[in-house]
């Protein structure tokens, strides 16, 4: 058709009788009235539908995506902290940058958990003031992205990581985040790791299953983790504390849950002696659901009662650990007392605790009833209390006490990276990133994770001049992070064996005092047993 | 030639037809003209002036917007099918049936049109022949089916009992009746008619004269008065017309109304016959009743006067039909005058004659240069002298003989496509080509198949059958005539012997009907017909031997009956017609030789007037030595001044030709010569110098020396009498 003739055309198809002007008048009304209700809708609530800010759409009702800005999603106790991280993303955009991802869930039920994860972005957020403070190049941009409730959609966020690592003008460099141990997390960072090549710090998830073997080939090729493993915690926890295997018990959680496996795993060792009663087990519902649990540990905490068992080996989730306690503590046995020892996670035990709770747990007695021993990653006073302790030590051995400079390097390069971080928060220079609490570790461990990667990419780029290093070189700094390039964390050193673990790194064994409702540091734990090695240079034959 | 050639103003989109349809050429609507009562619109034009053409333009432009039906009214189709049974069929009801369809099928905004009243009064009138079998008038009436309407879902004549209507009257077949097939197909309808159905053939013949509000006693009158032929059947289908008319406007009416556009159209082709006449009268009385509807009916008719489709005297004064020419502007303002009496009112009031549009000389120009274009895109005929000169005389020559007739224009165009002109200022032998009338037909002389388009395939309507086979030739005899004196003595001749012969006066008045203008100098007032019909009579036998004892008869009437000075209403003097034919059959010999003679004698302004008369001659089978005569290149046996009238003749002659165009040195000759005589005859110079000088003008401003209505077309500015 010739194109002059189109109008006549339209005209005939469109206007010619009352009756066509009339549905065409019909149709072109119903067709402005839904364009200006949508764009009306749009306009007026932005963000509703279907978009909750840059980057970030909302699916099934969760924001999920990759936000650069200051958008908090939806979490008003991350707001200060997110804003923080806009403010230095926008610092250094005109400046040549790489990018790190902090991949977690960002819209916590819970309030416990929302505290959580604010002290988790303020780790985050201090490693990234610090290290665009330490005058190397290239600078770190930091970025929030949110897979969603128990990491669920996470691909879509994956694909988004993996372009943005493909960009040359975000240069996504590292991934970190993981604060849980879920089938999703490790298939995400499966993908991250051995489909983009990205490479993944693991700072939070202690999980075996999220770690390469040191033998044999890499299960996430270009991971890292700085966190030891449930099976190292538990190994400085339990098995090299010499109690008598008749004096123990395992009650453990059949749930499949990596984190609880891993856990029971280490915690399955044989003490020494006589064999105590057998392993209690109970199936939960889930991470945070109670379910019938609360039965199931009346029933067992009876169990123990009866038994000789005074120190229970828990491997459950924190929800769980807080149930049992409880129950145990309600059992009420001939003011029995009971030492729970149990993982990582623990140290958000005290979120979940009430008023009602700890008084349940201090008991009647001048003992308390119960007290919960875990190991923490770090702890603040571990530092200061272990060089105490090893002065003491050595001045009982020695008769004098030792000067500053016989210090071992392993407690004074954590301590004064510490002591760094902590005169940075009570200084306010990083600006108001609302109360920091440095007790249940995860904010020096979130910072120590950037910290590392940051230290990676620092590395890789003294070998590749000023470009911004490749995904490939960043991931093969991380073994070349032992001995003169150790990284002293604010949690301890942090020297990668060749599989990308942290080599003896100790844990912070601490004991839940339902008197003072504090964390009380007890010791340090090595899970080699012994300290690291003087400049932290890991032995061959390492597994 | 592009099929709307010449029709662009009526065509256009604030032309007649875009206003009379409410819908332009491209489908846009238009402002209504004239409504709610509407003039029957009369295309009027003689044969090969595009009327049927214009009509298809119509169909097929506008037909694709609103409904358009058509019916050729000269088609033998009609009156082949009704006399297949006279008895429940007539012409009119065959056409009305036809149209019908043609309406119902139309697929455009708003859908076809539904006819339950066309089909109620068709269906009686099928079944109402008393002497044929149950089985033969069911038959009749089922082939109305496809009239039958469909109901829609929700609405409907029938609903959805139309087939069980249609059963019912197969059923009629094979139970004895007892009452006439008439009563029992009126009584099946009715009683399966829904609720909208009954409203509507109560509405319609409910009305028939007598039927007194009720529908079934209307059919039965109808289909009585159809039965009793005559006066009373042409009341029954101007009825059925009506019925018609009323099913277009329901369809335009209440949800119809929002679906259409425009208004629907009904083209009736060659109305000017019985057919057409049956058709278009009740319409012009119906609405001069008041029966107003929105069917714009579109008629053809050959006389410029509409002729016997109005009545042959003409009405005057206010009830004269309005007239109009595409040229004369926008269209016409109708408005039916207020009549005290329908009844008396001619039906003529109700019309707009619309004269046919002859070509432009740049519209023939177009159609002849189209014609002339070969596939490879070169232009035939070049090569061979000036081709823009040359091919400029080819079409001043069909302009001088066609006179923007079309289909002579088209006609002419084709048979000089492939003319090769002759170098030099040779006159283009426009009448030798030939042409194919169809793909399959061998080519044939242009001059025949233009008779045959225009003359045999045109034959009056009144023509009676026993004339049919000698009409062409009555016609190529009078080409000679002047006046009807002259042709009557020709037609008494020629026909002499018959037992029936045709009048002199009788043709004029059928050639008149025929819509061939008239011209007080010439019988046949059409020249290019004229032209023709001499070829041929000159063909009609060997070395024209009938165009010569044409001539000679003529020449003789004059000069026997009437002494030459006898007053003649077209040359002036008995004499002068004498001599003119004279000069035409035997040459300019005797004729200058008696001029010469009364040359001293005569009265020189009057003898002047008869040397132009005379002059008027056509040249015909005889050499064209009249240019180099008149330049007085032939020495001639008389003296001086038989020589100088023999030049004067012929200039005059030559000048007088208006199928060639002027030429300057015979035209200065012309003045020459008449300065010359002055010295011949003194007393004449004054007349003389005074006729030289007026000529001289004339031929300057191409003016004809003696005007004539049939030349009127040629030469440029207005005519000076």
């Amino acid at each position: 058709m010739n194109v002059r003739n189109v109008p006549d055309w339209l005209y005939r198809k469109l206007w010619a009788t009352r009756l066509k002007k009339a549905l065409t008048a019909l149709v072109a009304v119903v067709v402005v009235v839904g364009v200006v209700s949508v764009v009306g809708y749009r306009v007026t609530r932005p963000d509703e539908p279907d978009h909750c800010a840059t980057g970030v759409d909302r699916i099934d009702g969760e924001c999920i995506g990759v936000s650069a800005s200051a958008y908090d999603f939806g979490t008003p106790e991350i707001s200060k902290v997110t804003a923080a991280i806009a403010r230095e993303n926008r610092r250094i955009e005109s400046k040549p940058h790489v990018t790190l991802a902090m991949v977690l869930p960002l819209e916590p039920e819970l309030a416990a958990e929302r505290g959580e994860l604010r002290s988790e972005l303020q780790g985050a957020y201090l490693a990234q003031y610090r290290v665009n403070r330490l005058q190397r190049t290239p600078l770190v941009r930091l970025v929030l992205a949110n897979p969603g409730k128990d990491y669920k959609k996470y691909d879509t966020v994956v694909d988004t990581l993996g372009t943005m690592a493909a960009s040359r003008d975000d240069n996504l460099r590292a991934v970190t985040g993981f604060n849980l141990s879920l089938k999703e997390s490790k298939a995400a960072i499966g993908r991250l790791t051995n489909d983009l090549h990205i490479p993944v710090v693991i700072s939070r998830a202690s999980a075996d299953d999220i770690a390469n073997p040191e033998k044999g080939e890499a299960r996430y090729k270009g991971l890292a983790r700085i966190i030891p493993t449930n099976q190292a915690q538990a190994d400085a926890l339990a098995c090299r504390a010499g109690t008598p295997d008749k004096d123990t018990v395992l009650v453990k959680d059949t749930r499949p849950d990596i984190y609880v496996s891993s856990l029971a795993k280490a915690f399955s060792c044989r003490e020494k002696g006589e064999p105590g009663p057998k392993d209690q087990e109970f199936e939960s519902p889930g991470i945070n659901r109670l379910g019938n649990t609360g039965n199931d540990f009346a029933f067992i905490g009876n169990n123990i009662c009866q038994s000789s068992a005074r120190t229970v080996y828990f491997a459950g989730r924190p929800v769980h650990l807080r149930l049992f306690a409880l129950k145990l503590a309600e059992a009420g046995c001939r003011d029995k007392k009971y030492t729970i020892i149990s993982g990582s996670g623990s140290a958000t035990l005290e979120r979940y605790m009430s008023e009602e709770d700890w008084q349940v747990l201090r008991g009647g007695g001048k003992e308390p009833a119960v007290t919960v021993q875990y190991a923490a990653p770090g702890h603040p006073e571990a530092w200061e209390r272990e060089i105490a302790r090893w002065r003491d030590a050595r001045k009982k051995a020695a008769g004098k006490a030792p000067t500053d400079a016989q210090l071992p390097a392993y407690l004074t390069e954590p301590r004064d990276q510490l002591r760094k971080l902590t005169d940075l928060v009570t200084s306010g220079r990083a600006g108001d990133i609302g109360p920091v609490e440095l007790d249940d570790s995860r904010t020096m461990l979130v910072h120590d994770g950037v910290y590392t990667a940051a230290q990676a990419v620092f590395l890789a780029n003294t070998q590749t001049g000023d470009r911004i290093p490749a995904r490939e070189r960043v991931a093969a700094q991380w073994t070349r992070l032992e001995s003169a390039y150790r990284v002293a964390g604010t949690s301890g050193w942090i020297c990668l064996t060749n599989g990308g673990n942290p080599y003896d790194k100790p844990v912070a064994i601490v004991e839940l005092d339902p008197r003072t409702r504090k964390l009380a540091f007890v010791r340090l734990g090595w899970p080699e047993g012994r300290p690291q090695p003087d400049n932290c240079v890991v032995p061959s034959g390492t597994d | 030639m592009p099929d709307d050639l010449g029709f662009e103003k009526l065509l256009q989109e604030d032309g007649l037809v875009a206003g009379l349809l409410g819908k332009s050429r491209k489908g846009r609507n238009r402002p209504l003209l004239y409504g709610p009562d509407l003039p029957v619109v009369v295309l009027t034009g003689g044969p090969g002036m595009g009327k049927g053409r214009l009509l298809g333009c119509i169909r097929s432009i506008f037909g694709a917007y609103v409904p358009v039906a058509w019916i050729d009214c000269g088609a033998a189709v009609f009156r082949r099918r009704a006399e297949e049974h006279p008895g429940t069929r007539s012409e009119c009801t065959e056409a009305l049936r036809e149209i019908g369809l043609q309406f119902q099928k139309w697929d455009g905004d708003g859908g076809g049109i539904k006819t339950p009243r066309l089909y109620a009064g068709l269906a009686a009138i099928a079944a109402s022949d008393g002497q044929d079998s149950t089985g033969d008038l069911v038959s009749e009436v089922r082939r109305h089916d496809a009239l039958v309407p469909k109901g829609s879902f929700w609405r409907g004549v029938f609903h959805r009992a139309r087939a069980g209507y249609l059963n019912a009257l197969l059923g009629l077949v094979a139970n004895p009746l007892t009452a006439p097939v008439v009563v029992a197909v009126v009584d099946e309808l009715l009683a399966r008619l829904s609720h909208e159905g009954t409203a509507a053939l109560r509405g319609c013949y409910g009305a028939y004269p007598g039927a007194a509000g009720m529908p079934r006693l209307g059919l039965h009158t109808l289909a009585n008065d159809f039965q009793q032929g005559g006066a009373a059947r042409r009341t029954a289908e101007g009825f059925l017309f009506r019925a018609l008319r009323e099913d277009v406007e329901a369809a335009y009416g209440g949800f119809g109304g929002l679906a259409h556009a425009g208004r629907p159209a009904l083209l009736l082709d060659r109305a000017d016959t019985a057919l057409g006449r049956n058709l278009v009268r009740p319409v012009l009385t119906d609405r001069e009743h008041g029966h107003h509807d929105r069917l714009v009916v579109v008629a053809t008719a050959r006389h410029e006067g509409g002729g016997r489709l109005l009545g042959r005297e003409r009405a005057v004064g206010e009830d004269r039909p309005t007239a109009w020419a595409p040229s004369d502007g926008p269209p016409p303002d109708w408005r039916r005058p207020p009549a005290p009496d329908p009844d008396l009112a001619p039906p003529a009031r109700g019309v707009v004659l619309v004269r046919m549009p002859v070509l432009t000389r740049e519209q023939q120009q177009e159609a002849t240069t189209r014609l002339r274009v070969q596939p490879s895109g070169t232009t035939a005929g070049a090569g061979s002298g000036d081709p823009t000169t040359s091919w400029q005389l080819v079409d001043f020559g069909i302009h001088r003989l066609s006179g923007g007739r079309p289909l002579f224009v088209t006609r002419l165009g084709e048979a000089t496509a492939s003319y090769r002109p002759p170098a030099g200022r040779g006159t283009p032998a426009l009448l030798d080509g030939t042409v194919r009338t169809g793909d399959d037909e061998p080519p044939q002389p242009v001059g025949d198949v233009l008779l045959d388009e225009l003359v045999l395939r045109q034959l009056p309507e009144e023509l009676p059958a026993l004339h049919h086979d000698q009409w062409l030739d009555l016609l190529s005899h009078l080409s000679v005539a002047h006046d009807v004196d002259c042709a009557q003595a020709l037609m008494l001749r020629v026909q002499a012997g018959r037992a029936a012969q045709l009048s002199a006066y009788r043709i004029a008045e059928l050639l008149q009907d025929s819509g061939w203008p008239h011209c007080p100098r010439h019988f046949i007032g059409d020249l290019g017909l004229r032209t023709l019909l001499r070829q041929r009579l000159y063909r009609m036998r060997p070395d024209g031997a009938a165009w010569a004892r044409n001539h000679e008869q003529l020449r003789h009437h004059y000069h026997l009956l009437l002494r030459d000075q006898h007053p003649d209403p077209v040359f002036g003097s008995a004499g002068a017609h004498r001599l003119n034919h004279q000069l035409a059959h035997q040459g300019a010999e005797p004729v200058v030789a008696r001029l010469t003679s009364t040359f001293a004698t005569t009265d020189p302004r009057l003898w002047c007037a008869d040397v132009l008369s005379i002059a008027q001659a056509p040249l015909l089978g005889r050499d064209d030595d009249r240019r180099a005569r008149a330049l007085g290149e032939v020495q001639t046996e008389g003296g001086l001044l038989h020589w100088r009238v023999d030049r004067l003749l012929h200039a005059l002659w030559l000048c007088e030709d208006r199928t060639r165009p002027i030429d300057e040195a015979v035209a200065d000759a012309l003045k020459d010569v008449l300065d010359d005589l002055c010295t011949e005859a003194p007393r004449a110079a004054a007349v003389l110098t005074d006729t030289a000088r007026r000529w001289g003008e004339l031929i300057e401003n191409r003016q004809p020396l003696k005007p004539c209505a049939c030349t009127r077309h040629i030469g440029r500015k207005a005519q000076r009498t």
